[in-house]
């Protein structure tokens, strides 16, 4: 337990020293649904409502690359687990220790973005807190074990970004998080069904702001944890 | 000795990457409390050899045993009761050299105080100050102190004093000379002679993935030189036959590298007359000492650790 522990909050001081990740995980992604917002805003349904929960979906999968991906690839070239192999930490405490640290920083994430929506736009929460934490806590997982992939696929701290970089842009622009699927071409709107983050923005869409659904709840936890089982 | 008894146990090792043999069958034993040096240029071994002693690689054949134990069955024990200083030191940047020390010391179920640890690699002026901040050889210090924290009773140290300044390495020497008193064992690499012939109990000369020869320093250089060493350097242009110097009195060998060529005289003062009758105008410098290990290696292989 004092390894994990260990672990969990030197992941944690290296996140919240690197202001490059924080802006990535938090600012950016709260500044874009403001902006977004602004923007499309005179349409009824592109207002804080539409882009708050989005932005929060798109917050989470950026926790995978930039939180996740990058600095595992960055601590694997500082050969860090390496030195850490010769102590007796096991792999399960370091590997419980990272993931219950990210996370966390969902948690953190979902919390910023709910004061953020309260204080600035009154937006209140509309469904069941209990399957928002859900939701939150699924979608950081499906991100996060994204990430681990990314980075396993990752030879070097510069090839960690080509991967990184389409995966996380395609996952943006055919999610239905920038823009509602119903503008994308037909053939698109398949791949959009495929897409983690649109069952994760769809779900925090329904339990934050009651937008009308795009699937059943139970099909966005599903396709969660089919995306988690899938990735680990 | 039995098996059981060594502090750590090797036997024909072997160990390939491709068509290299980084380890081509290496065997010894280091008793507890000793310290053990391995000694040898870039690529001849030695780090591999550790890296197979600590788990972190697999040989290709051959058997490890330290304090009795294996690896991968009792990875977890042995990791508990060995440090390590690695060669990368495999640290979180952004944390604070008593942060980066603290982690460790989590890993274990007992550890030595921060302070303590911070004060025998002469960090505690550093205890705040970030990783990414600290010069290579403060680094190699934090990597040193990392290594101590569960008070280990076998210390594997991968050129320790490698970017350490004249000063830093001598206090390290001190620090070696500590665990020793306190009964650590130390194995540690190194291709400074004269680390080796400070610090070690026994050293293992290894080259090309071979121990060419294990013995005391005292001992090596007993065996390999009776003789006192006299070195010459001569102007460019005007080399000095080192053939023709081999018929001196009391010559016993000579080795040529460039321009130095080294002497190992029996009778000094008879050696030295002749010499300076006969080569006098091609001698810049002359120097006589003691043989060193670093003559040894010469010897041996044919080949300066410099190279």
């Amino acid at each position: 337990m004092k390894a994990v522990w260990a672990i969990y909050r030197a992941n944690f001081r290296e996140y919240a020293r690197n202001p490059a990740v924080l802006a990535f995980t938090v600012i950016m992604p709260l500044l874009l649904a403001v902006f977004l917002s602004l923007i499309m805003g005179n349409q009824e349904l592109f207002t804080i409502d539409y882009y708050l929960p989005n932005m929060l979906g798109i917050s989470l999968m950026w926790l995978g690359v930039f939180a996740t991906a990058q600095p595992l690839v960055e601590q694997r070239e500082q050969k860090i687990f390496r030195r850490m192999a010769v102590t007796p930490l096991s792999r399960q405490s370091m590997l419980w220790g990272q993931v219950l640290f990210r996370v966390s920083v969902g948690l953190f994430q979902a919390a910023v973005f709910l004061i953020a929506g309260r204080i600035g736009f009154g937006v209140r929460v509309q469904g069941s807190w209990f399957l928002l934490l859900g939701a939150t806590v699924m979608g950081a997982l499906v991100f996060v074990t994204m990430g681990y992939v990314l980075a396993g696929l990752a030879r070097s701290q510069e090839a960690a970004p080509v991967i990184a970089q389409p995966v996380q842009m395609g996952m943006m622009f055919l999610s239905s998080t920038l823009l509602p699927s119903a503008m994308l071409p037909a053939g698109a709107r398949v791949v959009v069904r495929a897409i983690p983050l649109t069952y994760v923005a769809d779900a925090l869409r329904q339990t934050i702001s009651a937008v009308p659904p795009m699937f059943p709840l139970w099909v966005d936890f599903a396709a969660m944890a089919d995306s988690w089982a899938f990735t680990r | 000795m039995e098996v059981l008894n060594w502090a750590v146990w090797v036997k024909d090792l072997k160990k390939r990457y491709g068509d290299v043999k980084a380890v081509d069958g290496i065997s010894f034993g280091v008793s507890p409390g000793e310290v053990f040096g391995m000694l040898g240029p870039n690529g001849a071994g030695k780090t591999t050899t550790i890296e197979i002693l600590l788990g972190l690689r697999t040989a290709d054949s051959g058997d490890v045993r330290i304090l009795g134990m294996t690896h991968p069955e009792d990875h977890r024990r042995i990791a508990s009761v060995i440090g390590a200083q690695l060669q990368t030191t495999g640290m979180y940047l952004t944390h604070t050299v008593r942060e980066m020390i603290q982690l460790f010391s989590d890993f274990y179920s007992e550890a030595a105080p921060v302070d303590e640890l911070m004060d025998m690699v002469g960090l505690c002026d550093k205890a705040g100050a970030l990783v990414k901040n600290l010069s290579g050889g403060q680094r190699q210090r934090l990597a040193i102190a990392i290594a101590l924290v569960n008070r280990p009773a076998v210390v594997f140290l991968d050129e320790p004093t490698t970017g350490l300044d004249p000063q830093a390495r001598r206090s390290l020497w001190d620090l070696i000379r500590s665990l020793k008193a306190s009964g650590t064992t130390v194995l540690l690499t190194t291709h400074y002679m004269e680390e080796a012939e400070q610090l070690c109990d026994r050293v293992a000369i290894v080259d090309r993935g071979r121990i060419v020869e294990m013995d005391s320093p005292a001992a090596l250089i007993n065996k390999y030189f009776k003789h006192i060493a006299i070195e010459l350097e001569s102007p460019p242009g005007a080399e000095v036959d080192a053939a023709s110097l081999r018929s001196l009195p009391g010559v016993a060998n000579v080795a040529a590298d460039g321009r130095k060529v080294t002497l190992y005289s029996s009778d000094v003062p008879t050696t030295m007359a002749s010499l300076l009758g006969t080569a006098s105008h091609s001698v810049k410098h002359m120097v006589v000492r003691q043989a060193t290990l670093e003559d040894v290696f010469l010897k041996i292989t044919g080949r300066s650790m410099r190279q």
